[in-house]
């Protein structure tokens, strides 16, 4: 047995030594559990595992910027700002300057960084199997208490859905989720109430002293109307002035003469609230309105109904409706992201003072890729990046 | 058989009590305004939306009392009717062949899922009820009033209808081949001709049985949620006579069917308590319509438990 | 409604060659007046139409069910106004061949005839129409084995089959009931029980109500199937009672497994045995002097 692990590490060793970047294809790095693919090609150099800038942004949840003057990469994690210099075997956490075993550089068009020193710099633990040759990273599935969330109830299905996840991936964690609205998730931020607050708006100046956002997601709405509908632009003023009810037909925004039916949400649906307040300045949708109990009802009843008007998230939106431009802007991931679209806005999550421990992996784990791709996008929201 | 039936009696018990018990705080705040008074879409909004340390408690559910009961009542005749028709043809009329694979077909219907009756509501009947009944001009005219498509009150009744006559041909049809033949042989030992036969001794002899299929189709009627929900256009609306054929395109919120289309606010306790009321009014008015079925037929049979 | 539409065989002693031959005539006695009754304790005058039995005839009767004969070439009379007993032991055919007469057996699945049965005169299998069918039933009153009230009050019992073919009001229905009921002598018994469940009388109780029921509607034919079978000894001897005053204006023909019975109130006597007619004759000398072994070992209880 002896005899035989010390081949294996003999074997290895020469392979490491021997073929530092042709090895590349045979590390194996697993992240939480989850083997990262072998396209990621991460290479090892010295005995020290290097992977892409882009892996470490996917997997662990780090917003990665890139300083080309400097030749300098920054990876924010919720708790923890890494920078790396290519080339430099210096690098700082959260300011702090520390020293590498092999510095980061460029291959091709990767930048590639030391997994174990970024790792260990936001607090995850690292360990390498020699026999299997194999580096894993423990993040998302090393976190343990309780964690309270409380706010937006935008913001609150894909919080749900990433909670019910992390608590799958994690025995002693528990995490309550309850609404509210962005001001009661603010307010209870500020009070201590809750560890982690939800908002679906930016926060004030005087919010901003005690508190710290962190963005998860964009959100916008599209008013939809069905694709037979000859009107293709409303000015915001005019939107509104149908959803409360005052504009009942459709000859009085440029179309046909033709009621304007309009489809709506039931009350406690996310999108409705959205509505309210991003359009209609809080008032509510006029009391005739067909009321639907999902994105997908409101949406099949817009594309039945010639002269029907409704409302969805943007990331529902499909061919089987027309989304109307708004202002002459038509809602986009683009328009959206860049908030030229008028019913855009951000979604928060959000800490008193800054974010720690597990809260703040709670944060970093809404901001991976797995969580971006599989909620965010799936609940209609508009992702991060 | 009597520990079960003290069972039962208990759990219904609990089951009341714990409904009043949610529905307490809806209750005691809106008194009778709960049965007379409407408007509950725009107060659940209201309740959603109220800070936690003001929460809005009082409702009114007139719309949606009159809506399951329109609904349920107006289904039932037709139902009913058709059903009666139905179970005679099977029973006395049509040849074995037919009336086997026939009544095959029914039970099997009984059987089917509310929501797949709610599916092919929304799929067939409400695009029917919309291409046949309304019109561009008419929806202009009572827009101001309410918003006429193809979910209302009328399409409610249609799918109700199919879904309570399987149950009222089923009870009714085993009820007509429970009555003993030797009824049949003395109205034809009297020359009576079988139609009459079916309508002065059959029918009244079947009508313990008939009776509990209206009554439990009735119960579908009311209870009815899923499939309601989905074709009822969802706003509590009172169907007005005014109106003419109008009313009967009145989109309404039966009771049952609020329970589902509101539950997404039932974070809120106030709108959980608003809920558990309605769920409190439908066992009342599911306790009025069974009462009233005995009392009629203790009314009009008077012999219905002498066999 | 009245007895014009009756329509009758103007040869019936021609036997089956009759068939076809047919006349129309008006026959008064059918016509619905107030029955003739036999009042047991009113003194009332009530009009009575002067009528008697009705004459049924049998030629060469042959029934099957699926196939499988019940009944073999039958050919029997029976003369108006008579108590007629069919006796046999169960299964040779007697019930079969009483159920001929009102054609009640239409219903049963594969039954087949051949031969004809005649109601004064008229092959009753030659009508067609299902109306022609239905006034035979109504001129036949027919009692069953177990008694058969419809499951409704005792008064509407009574009225309900004579609404169904009268145009009366339903005062007169009832004035007539009461009139129908003291004729079988039940009234007294059930006078406070007249809005109560008929199913809700003894087992003699009902089957007097049967008998007064058919009385309601103008027949001169009784079928009656074992009228006592179901019935105690006290029953049973006010039926008899019931059966003799009937006697005369109606012909009754009464299937009974109960020799005393037969041999109590019937005037004629025929012996059945597996689907034949053995012997028929009048009561008296059918009991007495059978000319069938077979007949004899049955009335003397050896079979």
């Amino acid at each position: 047995m002896k005899r035989l692990l010390s081949t294996a590490l003999a074997c290895a060793l020469i392979a490491a030594a021997a073929a530092p970047v042709s090895a590349a294809g045979t590390i194996g790095v697993e992240i939480d559990g989850a083997t990262v693919p072998s396209s990621v090609e991460p290479i090892v150099e010295n005995g020290a595992t290097l992977v892409p800038l882009r892996l470490i942004g996917e997997t662990l949840g780090a917003r990665v910027e890139w300083d080309a003057a400097k030749k300098q990469a920054t990876l924010k994690t919720a708790a923890y700002t890494v920078a790396f210099t290519i080339g430099s075997k210096t690098y700082t956490v959260n300011g702090a300057s520390k020293s590498l075993s092999v510095e980061p550089k460029i291959v091709g068009d990767r930048t590639l960084v030391p997994l174990r020193a970024f790792s260990e710099a936001i607090g995850a633990s690292v360990s390498y199997d020699a026999a299997a040759y194999k580096a894993s990273v423990k993040y998302f599935t090393e976190m343990s208490g309780s964690i309270k969330v409380s706010g937006s109830t935008t913001v609150l299905p894909i919080m749900q859905s990433a909670a019910d996840k992390l608590s799958a991936m994690n025995n002693g964690l528990s995490i309550a989720v309850s609404g509210g609205g962005s001001g009661a998730g603010i307010k209870d931020s500020q009070n201590g109430v809750n560890n982690v607050g939800m908002s679906s708006r930016e926060l004030t100046a005087d919010e901003l002293a005690t508190l710290t956002p962190y963005q998860m997601a964009n959100d916008a709405i599209a008013i939809i109307v069905n694709p037979k509908n000859s009107v293709k632009n409303l000015s915001k003023e005019q939107a509104k002035k149908i959803f409360l009810g005052e504009i009942k037909n459709w000859q009085d925004v440029g179309g046909a003469n033709a009621p304007i039916l309009v489809q709506t949400r039931e009350t406690g649906s996310g999108t409705l609230s959205t509505l309210e307040e991003m359009l209609l300045d809080k008032e509510k949708v006029v009391d005739t309105a067909t009321p639907f109990t999902s994105s997908a009802l409101i949406k099949q009843a817009v594309a039945k109904s010639e002269n029907a008007v409704g409302f969805d998230s943007v990331g529902f939106v499909d061919d089987s409706v027309r989304a109307l431009s708004l202002d002459n802007i038509t809602p986009s991931e683009t328009t959206v992201k860049n908030a030229s679209y008028p019913l855009s806005r951000s979604l928060f999550v959000l800490t008193k003072g800054a974010a720690g421990g597990i809260n703040a992996k709670l944060i970093d784990y809404l901001r991976t890729q797995s969580v971006q791709n599989d909620i965010v996008k799936k609940e209609g929201y508009i992702t991060l990046d | 058989m009597r520990v079960a039936a003290l069972a039962g009696i208990v759990a219904i018990f609990f089951i009341f009590a714990f409904v009043f018990m949610k529905a307490a705080p809806v209750i005691s705040h809106s008194g009778l305004g709960l049965v007379s008074k409407s408007g509950f879409d725009a107060q659940v909004s209201e309740a959603f939306y109220a800070p936690a340390d003001e929460p809005m408690y009082v409702f009114g559910m007139l719309g949606l009392l009159l809506g399951t009961t329109l609904t349920t009542l107006i289904s039932l005749a037709v139902a009913g009717f058709f059903s009666i028709g139905a179970a005679i043809s099977i029973c006395e009329l049509a040849p074995r062949a037919v009336a086997s694979p026939l009544i095959a077909v029914v039970r099997l219907m009984a059987s089917i899922p509310s929501v797949v009756f709610g599916l092919i509501g929304a799929m067939l009947v409400v695009p029917f009820v919309e291409r046949v009944f309304v019109t561009v001009d008419m929806q202009i005219e009572y827009l101001a009033f309410f918003q006429i498509s193809g979910r209302n009150l009328l399409t409610s009744v249609i799918v109700l209808t199919f879904m309570i006559a399987p149950t009222v041909i089923t009870l009714s049809t085993d009820a007509l081949r429970a009555v003993p033949d030797i009824y049949r042989e003395t109205g034809h030992a009297f020359g009576m001709s079988r139609f009459r036969v079916v309508w002065r001794i059959l029918l009244p002899a079947a009508r313990p049985g008939i009776t509990a299929g209206f009554l439990l189709g009735a119960g579908r009627g009311v209870g009815e949620a899923i499939a309601v929900s989905m074709v009822c256009g969802g706003v509590g609306k009172i169907p007005s006579l005014a109106h003419g054929f109008a009313a009967l395109l009145t989109p309404v919120l039966p009771l049952s069917a609020a329970i589902i289309n509101k539950s997404e606010a039932m974070s809120v306790p106030a709108v959980e308590s608003a809920l558990f009321a309605c769920g409190a009014l439908l066992l009342v008015l599911g306790t009025l319509f069974s009462l009233a079925a005995r009392l009629i037929v203790r009314r009009t049979g008077g012999v219905g438990n002498a066999f | 409604m009245n007895g014009a539409e009756m329509t009758r065989s103007g040869g019936a002693e021609s036997g089956a060659g009759a068939r076809g031959a047919r006349e129309t005539a008006n026959m008064a006695g059918d016509a619905f007046w107030r029955p003739r009754l036999v009042p047991a304790a009113s003194a009332g005058a009530r009009p009575e139409p002067a009528a008697s039995g009705a004459r049924v005839e049998f030629r060469g009767v042959s029934v099957s069910y699926g196939g499988k004969q019940a009944l073999a070439e039958v050919s029997l009379d029976v003369p108006p106004g008579s108590v007629f007993a069919f006796i046999g032991p169960s299964g040779c055919g007697k019930t079969t061949l009483l159920r001929c007469v009102n054609r009640l057996n239409d219903f049963v699945r594969g039954f087949a005839i051949t031969g004809g049965v005649f109601r004064d005169g008229e092959d009753v299998y030659s009508l067609s129409r299902s109306e022609d069918v239905r006034r035979l039933r109504r001129g036949t009153g027919m009692i069953f084995q177990k008694p058969n009230p419809l499951p409704m009050s005792v008064m509407e019992n009574m009225t309900m089959p004579y609404l169904e073919h009268v145009k009366s009001s339903a005062a007169e229905a009832r004035e007539r009931a009461v009139d129908c009921l003291r004729a079988a002598g039940l009234y007294d018994e059930v006078a406070n029980r007249l809005n109560a469940p008929a199913a809700a009388l003894s087992g003699g109780q009902q089957q007097r109500l049967c008998i007064a029921r058919v009385l309601m509607l103008p027949s001169r034919l009784l079928l009656m199937d074992e009228p006592c079978s179901a019935l105690d000894p006290i029953s049973t001897f006010k039926i008899e009672e019931l059966l003799s005053s009937l006697k005369g204006e109606r012909t009754v023909v009464m299937v009974t497994h109960n020799m005393e019975q037969a041999r109590r109130v019937s005037d004629h006597t025929a012996f059945f045995l597996n689907g034949r007619l053995v012997e028929a004759g009048d009561t008296y000398t059918l009991f007495s002097r059978p000319r069938e072994e077979a007949t004899e070992r049955y009335v003397t209880g050896r079979m």
